[in-house]
């Protein structure tokens, strides 16, 4: 049997007193998708950053098929297979698109072939037509995506997306996050995402964890999250 | 060693941190709420010592009522050069008002000597504390212990100024986040003012209350800024008392190391500084702010590669260059072999500030590097010219290595102010390691072999090494590594996260940097025949900066065209007058005030402004 793709085990970071991730554990077996959840300030942009490598845990272990990378640095990672996104999304400003998408192209895999994926990646995610324009001119929803393209270039085997739609329109959200899921499923990638809107959670998740001052509240299938009492209760609102 | 001299060591050190910590009280406060780093700090303090000086001697002030004057004239002054320069630069894109403050410097440095003549001027004693105490059978001067006390008391009264006035809680507030006080809806514009007034008096007080204990000169300023900013990075950017603690220790470090190492006065200041910085790259009481929050330099607008029309441009510069010795006579052709060196260093620097966003206060360190890597290779190794022109770029290239692997874990103007530390070392290490480098008296004698002996074989041969340098720059920021090392200037973190190693681009830029620094430092040595610290001195790293920041941070194009602007200026304003400083100074105030984007902002149509 093939090891899970993330295991986390007791993972604990605090700053100040404040414990904003506490014992934390849970595992991400290959190709699923799984969405984060929990009100702000409940560590999930933290737990992120513990397992993208920018921050470094007081305690606990990642483990990344099977490897314990637990500090590593965020471009290791990256080389490890772990890409992500960050809630503010952020582009190389001062480049065309395309070098955006070419940079960590290269960063992971030879010339011609990251050539070869960063031309796919601006048509999957539908950049073409401003792919020689500036990063900075571009749209809030064109960053959003550019930014996916970005992450997405290195062919992570493990994504992490922090609110992947946030300040998006209902009708966007979706779109997003079908184009998400058409992109992961066309390359085996796993997914962790951070997701406010439920309706995106429960659509577009196979499995969700829920946090809760840094712990595990709750975890499993949308439908069991749906009608976990506990979740609702800090979460749901009734 | 005994305990009577260990003690008087001790006050000396403690009385000299004194004035030293005023002066950098007022740097750190001025940065930590404007984010200018004011270079013309030193020339406040400078400025304080001869006004107290005039009102005592000239006036007939007593001394103790002469002190304060001097120090609110200076404050004032501040006020008033706030108001009319910085206020007009604030948004000025990457550190633009250095070169305003620098421009201050400039003009004050000819304006001083008209004022108060050339010579050392001797002042008072101060009445009342005329003796000296006897401890342990040693003489303490009755003023070194009212210094001692002073700086305190200072501390105090300004702890209760930011702890117990309105006024105080706002700069604090705005130290911490500046946009939350625009949104306090305080008038930020006076805040700035009364902040750059209460810091220039400071420097005015610590400059007129040296005058009882040394000779007031013009060269005052630019000994006392340096100080001043060793103080401010060890101490924190931007915290009081670490300005006060990192005064203290230097000064006792300073004290202690002319008894114990008088050879190496210098290189241990530098070294206790090095080895704090590496221990806390924040500085003792300073916190380390998110990358974000100190961009030195921040997101330039899209590069390309030159179209036809610009390269027809260069072929035509250089086309121009060879044809040179048809026009231009032998003095004309080392001028011009200057303007080309200099624009080799400037566009070293350029490849750091601009693709690379780290901005390096001390970059002379390497082209004096490079300058005395040829000259000891020709002077103790022997060899020839063409040997020691490489063993120029590997000794600069060797000195960016060292520094960038240091300085590439910061990042921001700590990054910066560490490069000035340790530029600092290398310039003491130049002075001071005479066996070797000869010390002030430099090395001479470094004339070119035979065949490039004349100026105009030798302006051809620094034309064909500069200009393909220069053209392997450009290509470096187009190539991989550049867009790599630009990548990790625009979004650091993004950078991380896609899989490269900022640090360690940053790092290659530093030893690449620092090559072609060094490649520009040896054919300098040649040019002048001989080598003298004054080459890593803080005065060429600003006229490196001045000429980026004149040429403009983010075009290709700009270190070329400020190296040409400055050295053209210099040269010209210098055989018209010889206030060329003043001159000088007021032209470049004159470009920072209506061309803040650079000159090479000018040939692209404002673009590069936004």
């Amino acid at each position: 049997m093939t090891p899970p793709l993330l295991q986390v085990e007791s993972l604990r970071v605090s700053f100040g007193g404040v414990t904003a991730v506490d014992d934390l554990s849970f595992t991400l077996e290959t190709g699923t998708r799984t969405a984060l959840i929990g009100p702000n300030g409940a560590g999930k942009s933290t737990l992120f950053s513990l397992i993208g490598g920018q921050r470094r845990p007081d305690g606990g272990r990642v483990i990344l098929d099977g490897r314990p990378v637990t500090g590593l640095a965020p471009h290791r990672l990256a080389h490890l297979g772990v890409g992500r996104t960050f809630q503010i999304a952020r582009v190389f400003s001062s480049m065309t698109v395309a070098d955006c998408i070419r940079v960590p192209a290269r960063a992971a895999m030879g010339r011609s072939e990251a050539e070869t994926r960063a031309a796919r990646l601006l048509v999957r995610l539908s950049l073409d037509a401003v792919a020689d324009s500036p990063a900075h001119a571009l749209s809030y929803g064109d960053i959003k995506r550019l930014e996916l393209a970005m992450a997405l270039a290195g062919a992570p085997r493990l994504l992490l997306m922090d609110e992947p739609t946030a300040g998006m329109a209902a009708a966007e959200r979706l779109a997003m996050m079908d184009l998400v899921a058409r992109v992961a499923d066309g390359e085996g990638v796993t997914i962790l995402f951070t997701e406010h809107d439920m309706d995106v959670v429960f659509g577009h998740a196979d499995r969700v964890l829920v946090l809760d001052h840094g712990r595990l509240l709750a975890e499993g299938t949308p439908e069991a999250i749906r009608s976990d009492a506990r979740v609702r209760a800090v979460y749901l609102g009734g | 060693m005994s305990l009577d001299f260990l003690i008087v060591q001790f006050l000396g050190g403690l009385a000299g941190a004194s004035s030293l910590f005023l002066v950098a009280a007022g740097l750190s406060i001025i940065f930590g709420v404007t984010r200018v780093v004011n270079f013309a700090h030193g020339t406040l303090f400078m400025l304080g010592a001869y006004g107290a000086y005039t009102l005592r001697e000239t006036w007939g002030l007593t001394f103790w009522l002469a002190v304060p004057l001097a120090a609110l004239g200076v404050g004032l002054l501040g006020a008033a050069l706030e108001m009319t320069v910085l206020r007009r630069v604030y948004k000025a894109p990457e550190l633009f008002q250095l070169v305003a403050t620098f421009a201050i410097v400039l003009i004050a440095e000819d304006l001083v000597p008209l004022i108060w003549g050339p010579e050392d001027l001797l002042g008072p004693r101060a009445p009342g504390l005329k003796g000296a105490v006897v401890i342990l059978g040693r003489r303490v001067p009755e003023y070194d212990l009212f210094l001692i006390a002073l700086g305190p008391v200072v501390l105090l009264g300004l702890w209760l100024v930011f702890t117990r006035t309105r006024w105080g809680l706002l700069v604090r507030a705005a130290t911490e986040d500046r946009t939350m006080v625009a949104a306090l809806g305080t008038d930020q514009r006076w805040l700035f003012t009364g902040v750059f007034a209460l810091g220039s008096m400071l420097a005015g007080l610590g400059g007129a209350l040296i005058l009882p204990r040394e000779a007031v000169h013009h060269d005052l300023d630019i000994q006392i800024i340096t100080e001043a900013f060793v103080v401010v990075v060890v101490g924190g950017m931007g915290s009081v008392p670490g300005a006060y603690l990192a005064a203290v220790l230097l000064g006792l470090v300073n004290a202690f190391g002319v008894a114990l190492f008088p050879q190496a006065t210098l290189v241990t200041m530098g070294l206790a500084m090095m080895v704090i910085l590496a221990l806390r790259p924040q500085g003792l009481l300073g916190r380390l702010e998110p990358e974000s929050a100190v961009p030195a330099v921040g997101p330039g607008p899209v590069l390309h590669p030159a179209g036809p029309r610009g390269r027809l441009l260069w072929a035509g510069a250089v086309l121009a260059g060879v044809c040179a010795p048809l026009v231009l006579g032998d003095y004309g052709l080392s001028v011009l072999a200057e303007g080309m060196i200099l624009a080799l260093g400037a566009a070293s620097l350029h490849l750091l500030m601009g693709p690379g966003g780290m901005i390096s206060f001390g970059h002379a360190a390497y082209f004096g590097l490079g300058a005395y890597g040829a000259a000891l290779a020709v002077v103790h190794g022997g060899l020839s010219m063409p040997v020691a022109l490489v063993c120029a770029p590997l000794l600069g290239g060797l000195g960016g290595l060292l520094v960038g692997w240091f300085v590439t874990r910061l990042s921001g103007v700590y990054l910066a102010m560490l490069t000035l530390a340790f530029a600092e070392i290398i310039h003491a290490i130049a002075i001071q390691w005479v066996p070797v480098t000869g010390g002030d008296n430099g090395l001479i004698g470094l004339w070119p072999p035979d065949w490039a002996a004349d100026r105009m074989t030798f302006w051809w041969m620094v034309l064909a090494i500069c200009a393909p340098a220069l053209w392997g720059l450009r290509a470096l920021v187009f190539c991989t590594f550049g867009q790599r090392l630009r990548a990790g200037r625009d979004a650091p973190t993004r950078a991380a996260a896609s899989g490269l190693s900022v640090a360690r681009v940053r790092w290659m830029a530093f030893a690449l940097s620092g090559a072609f620094a060094g490649l520009a430092g040896g054919l300098f040595a040649f040019l002048k025949a001989g080598v003298f610290p004054t080459v890593s001195g803080i005065q060429g790293s600003v006229d490196f900066l001045v000429m980026v920041l004149l040429g403009g941070v983010h075009a290709l194009a700009g270190p070329v065209l400020g190296a040409a602007a400055y050295t053209s200026l210099e040269l010209l304003i210098s055989t018209q007058t010889d206030q060329w400083r003043l001159i000088l100074g007021a032209v470049i105030l004159l470009i920072a005030l209506t061309v803040p984007g650079g000159l090479a902002s000018i040939g692209a149509g404002g673009r590069t402004r936004s």
